[in-house]
């Protein structure tokens, strides 16, 4: 760790010594792990690809009098760093406040983020992962298409002219496989831990199979206005690229949020009275926690949704100075997730200047949370473990339109039987207000943010 | 705190010095691919007050960064044909070679879990290419200052405000300019000098409640010509002209209906249903519904798809794949039989094909796979008012925003950017977008006129476990699509949502 640490330090020196007022370095280490199995023949997986994924860079923003510049490089070699600096300082444009930096403070306390097993794992104990989730779904009776296993140790070090040092050591385990069933079935499930323990307790094989098998033999869906029950998976996919990003004080700023321009603002309804968010970076072990944001201000938990009430909005540094706030949320991201995207861009994080994104969406009920669909009222509907295309919902405007994966009609509150792919159609915003119950046992699903909640059950979706 | 171990080499010696290192350790074929790249970005997200007039003060955030991609790929196939690819960031030894170990670490765990194979026909024949080329530009932007790049968004800015309606601008400019360099134990050693620049653009605009945006890119491989300032004023009056027209645009219907989609809208459709399914790691694995189907007719007569990397100024141009293969147009669809799959060496040789350069990594730090370059739909002979003849009713899709794929399912999804009803024969009101799903399988047999308009724009595509995202065109004429799945808010028949009225 002390590596990083040290290049941050030197690039923070470097711009110094360039004349800059202010400086902050963000260098990150984190290569991944893939490895990609395919069917070899009779209950047995061949190893296709196994493949170690750079992601390493140095990103630095300096001040220059009003004017701040932002520069990165994946070659962290001293004349890199120099180079580094020269070009942060040809991209110096006024800005206003002129880069704030967070203050040194006390270092936060790590909430379990590094899982000593997956630190040591080496090759062949990934494959194993991916062998193991395989021959659980062999074993339940379907077909595999392929699997994947990632790890990933992840190394940051972020450094400041006033003073700040910091870093951290976390990591990453994913497993995902496609399952195909005799009735025709598909299944696409992924799930990631930061430990190994996690994942392998999360049955990633068996479940997937179970999801294929319950596909079988699925019929065209009914269309019409339905009760829409929405699982963890299927409700990130639509959260990440609308409240998600919409929570975010930059994008209130910037016009680019549902929350902007007198769209709502704190203390207004935005959501049904059943729902309560808190953005939590400080759950011990989550997937979504982390000890210190893109800035270094340490990981909070910030109430953003009370019944149904818009309480906060989510701040990095930058925003909170805007604004005179005394302090971040620590809600800085340096994600490419919600960006305008070019398709050319730099390979990681560290190329980004941080923007905003939710840590861990957590959600409850200020009332019950109900054990199941019957006992929430669901009768008929139509219950959605995933969507495809949520990705191009915009959250200034939150129109959706999107086709679910793996799907089911319900009777009575229960799957009677699986849906060939049926769109939903609607409105984020409206959905927020159309929840009338939680139900079932809350996940811990991870996109470019994390979600943890229960399945929503949602009222009169359009579903064709 | 430096060691010998860890000082740079120059580019050419760190590569002789990876393939060196690859081959002492046992690999029976190595590639190495260095980049030493600048991007150039700059972001700009301008906004009126809703409801203020042209003259009324904007507030603008601008945001211009510059950063160094270098760093060097290696990639080693052992004995039993196991394959294994590591980076290195820096061009130091010893993390050049802990990179080959790492690469060839993989390759080996490979081969313990697969039956033998060969290592030379897991690749099938030698290929070597050798060469210096240069992608055509005329202004390069390495050598344009970061003043003349702010100008081309300045002249957007103003073209967009100038219709009283527009709200808000959103801005995104990026360019990369450098060499990629590619040499491998056959014998290949080609240095390519490239660049590119794309200009995305978002234009938003308001009136009372109402809130609509148009978003569109311009682009390619070339240099700072391709955004001249003719081009940026006509996207930025057109985004202008299209978002104000759809303020308060009615609910589009849901439901089974004919569908005519625009150049853009194709080619989203023909990048998600025709080029994932045609990607050949997909088909071998079996999770492609196009599998099994070379020869067979998969489309309607009168759809030829190709894909072809060559397309001058398209974003998808190079002259070398990232495997060193040169890169050749590939006809995937011919009349609406199924010709070909897209290709990299690997899967050319388990298929018995020549392979055909479409092998493609985002970067140095990650490895090749299948990918599509830029790719089209052949244009026929309707016009769009033939199109739209003899529509009683219908929707038109225009624009892209997006679409994914499962190419297993065979299940398509995308989002046009906006859409009108087709009522009697004609272009009717504006309603807001709503997304097209199908079925690649019957959507293809059910295109029953192809236009003469074919247009070329470019894009994005991500791929990939880890994800890559790459730069990709898409090119296409209009289409007509009978039976689409129009996945809109209401079960209304168009008429019905006409008579509805705006929202």
């Amino acid at each position: 760790m002390q590596d990083l640490v040290e290049r941050a330090e030197q690039a923070v020196e470097l711009a110094r010594r360039a004349g800059a007022d202010g400086a902050e370095a963000f260098v990150l280490d984190a290569p991944e792990d893939a490895v990609l199995l395919e069917p070899s023949g009779a209950g047995e997986f061949a190893l296709r690809t196994a493949n170690t994924v750079l992601h390493r860079g140095l990103g630095l923003a300096a001040r220059w009098g009003r004017r701040v510049g932002f520069a990165s490089t994946t070659d962290l070699s001293s004349p890199a760093l120099a180079e580094v600096v020269n070009d942060c300082r040809r991209a110096a444009l006024p800005d206003d406040p002129a880069l704030p930096l967070v203050s040194a403070g006390d270092a936060p306390e790590a909430p379990g983020l590094a899982d000593k097993r997956v630190l040591e794992m080496n090759l062949p104990e990934i494959v194993g992962v991916a062998m193991t989730v395989g021959a659980e779904a062999r074993e339940a009776g379907v077909g595999v298409l392929g699997v994947v296993a990632t790890a990933t140790c992840r190394r940051v070090a972020i450094v400041n002219s006033a003073g700040l040092v910091r870093s951290s050591l976390d990591t990453r385990i994913s497993a995902g496989l496609y399952a195909m069933s005799r009735g025709g079935g598909f299944a696409m499930w992924s799930r990631t831990s930061r430990s190994l323990a996690g994942l392998l307790a999360l049955a990633v094989g068996r479940k997937a199979a179970a999801l294929a098998r319950s596909s079988d033999d699925a019929r065209d869906v009914v269309p019409g206005l339905q009760t829409v029950v929405l699982r963890p998976d299927a409700l990130l996919s639509l959260l990440a690229t609308s409240l998600g990003p919409a929570l975010g004080a930059d994008r209130v700023a910037e016009g680019t949020s549902l929350f902007a321009a007198g769209g709502a603002s704190p203390g207004d309804g935005v959501a049904s009275a059943i729902l309560d968010i808190t953005d939590d970076a400080t759950r011990p072990g989550s997937t979504g926690s982390y000890l210190f944001d893109a800035e270094g201000t340490a990981g909070q938990a910030t109430p953003v949704i009370r019944a149904g009430r818009l309480v906060s909005l989510l701040h990095n540094n930058y925003s909170a100075a805007s604004l005179g706030l005394r302090r971040s949320t620590g809600n800085a991201s340096r994600d490419r997730s919600g960006r305008m995207s070019t398709f050319v861009e730099p390979s990681g994080p560290f190329g980004y200047r941080p923007g905003i994104l939710p840590s861990s969406l957590v959600v409850t009920s200020p009332g019950p949370t109900f054990p199941d669909l019957p006992a929430a009222g669901v009768d008929r509907g139509l219950l959605v473990q995933d969507v495809m295309g949520a990705f191009v919902i915009d959250p200034a405007v939150g129109d959706f339109s999107v086709t679910t994966t793996n799907a089911w009609a319900l009777e009575r509150g229960r799957p009677a039987y699986p849906v060939k792919r049926a769109m939903l159609s609607g409105n984020m915003y409206s959905l927020l207000k159309q929840v009338l119950a939680l139900a079932e046992e809350p996940e811990d699903v991870v996109g470019p943010f994390s979600l943890v909640s229960p399945s929503w059950v949602v009222a009169d979706l359009v579903v064709v | 705190m430096k060691t010998e171990g860890d000082r740079p080499l120059d580019p050419q010696a760190a590569m002789e010095f990876a393939l060196r290192r690859a081959r002492e350790m046992g690999a029976v074929y190595a590639d190495v691919r260095f980049q030493d790249r600048r991007l150039t970005l700059v972001g700009l997200v301008a906004r009126r007050p809703t409801g203020a007039g042209p003259g009324a003060a904007r507030r603008e955030t601008w945001e211009a960064s510059r950063h160094v991609e270098r760093g060097l790929g290696v990639r080693v196939f052992g004995a039993r044909g196991g394959e294994g690819f590591a980076a290195a960031g820096g061009l130091g030894r010893a993390a050049l070679a802990k990179a080959v170990s790492d690469a060839l670490s993989g390759a080996l765990q490979a081969e313990r879990t697969a039956a033998s194979v060969s290592g030379a026909a897991a690749l099938g024949p030698a290929v070597v290419s050798t060469g210096r080329v240069s992608t055509p530009r005329a202004t390069d932007p390495a050598e344009v200052d970061l003043e003349a790049k702010l100008d081309i968004l300045r002249t957007f800015k103003a073209e967009a405000f100038a219709r009283p309606e527009t709200s808000r601008v959103s801005l995104a400019y990026a360019d990369s300019t450098g060499i990629d360099r590619f040499a491998s134990t056959d014998g290949s050693d080609i240095e390519t000098d490239s660049a590119r620049i794309i200009l995305r653009a978002t234009v938003e605009a308001a009136r009372g409640p109402h809130v609509s945006d148009s978003a569109e890119s311009l682009g390619g491989v070339g240099g700072l010509e391709l955004l001249a300032e003719p081009a940026v004023k006509s996207l930025a009056a057109s985004l202008a002209g299209a978002a104000a027209e759809w303020l308060g645009a009615g609910e589009a219907p849901g439901g089974e209906m004919t569908a005519i989609l625009d150049n853009q809208s194709t080619e989203n459709f023909i990048h998600e249903a025709v080029g994932h399914s045609c990607e050949a790691d997909d088909v071998l694995a079996g999770a492609s519904v196009l599998a099994g189907k070379l020869g067979a007719q998969v489309g309607a007569p009168g759809v030829t798809v190709v894909d072809d990397p060559g397309r001058p100024g398209t974003v998808g141009l190079y002259p070398y794949d990232d495997e060193g293969v040169p890169a050749r147009r590939v006809t995937l669809i011919e009349d609406g039989v199924l010709k070909e799959y897209l290709h990299t060496r690997r899967t050319a040789a388990a298929m018995g094909r020549p392979p055909n350069g479409h092998a493609r990594a985002r970067d140095f730090g990650c490895p090749p796979i299948v990918r599509m370059a830029t790719i089209n739909l052949e244009p026929g002979d309707f016009s769009l008012d033939q199109m739209l003849e003899g529509v009683k009713k219908g929707i038109y899709l225009m624009g892209k925003r997006g679409g994914q794929v499962d190419p297993a399912r065979g299940v398509f999804q995308f989002r046009p950017d906006r859409a009108r009803l087709i009522e009697g024969g004609e272009l009717g009101r504006p309603v807001r977008a709503p997304s097209l799903s199908g079925s690649i399988l019957d959507i293809l047999q059910n295109i029953d006129a192809v236009g003469c308009d074919l247009r070329f724009h470019p894009g994005g595509c991500g791929k990939g476990f880890p994800a890559q995202v790459i730069p990709a065109g898409s090119g296409a004429p209009h289409v007509r699509l009978q039976r689409a799945t129009i996945g809109g808010v209401g079960q209304a028949s168009a008429a019905e949502a006409e008579e509805r009225g705006p929202a």
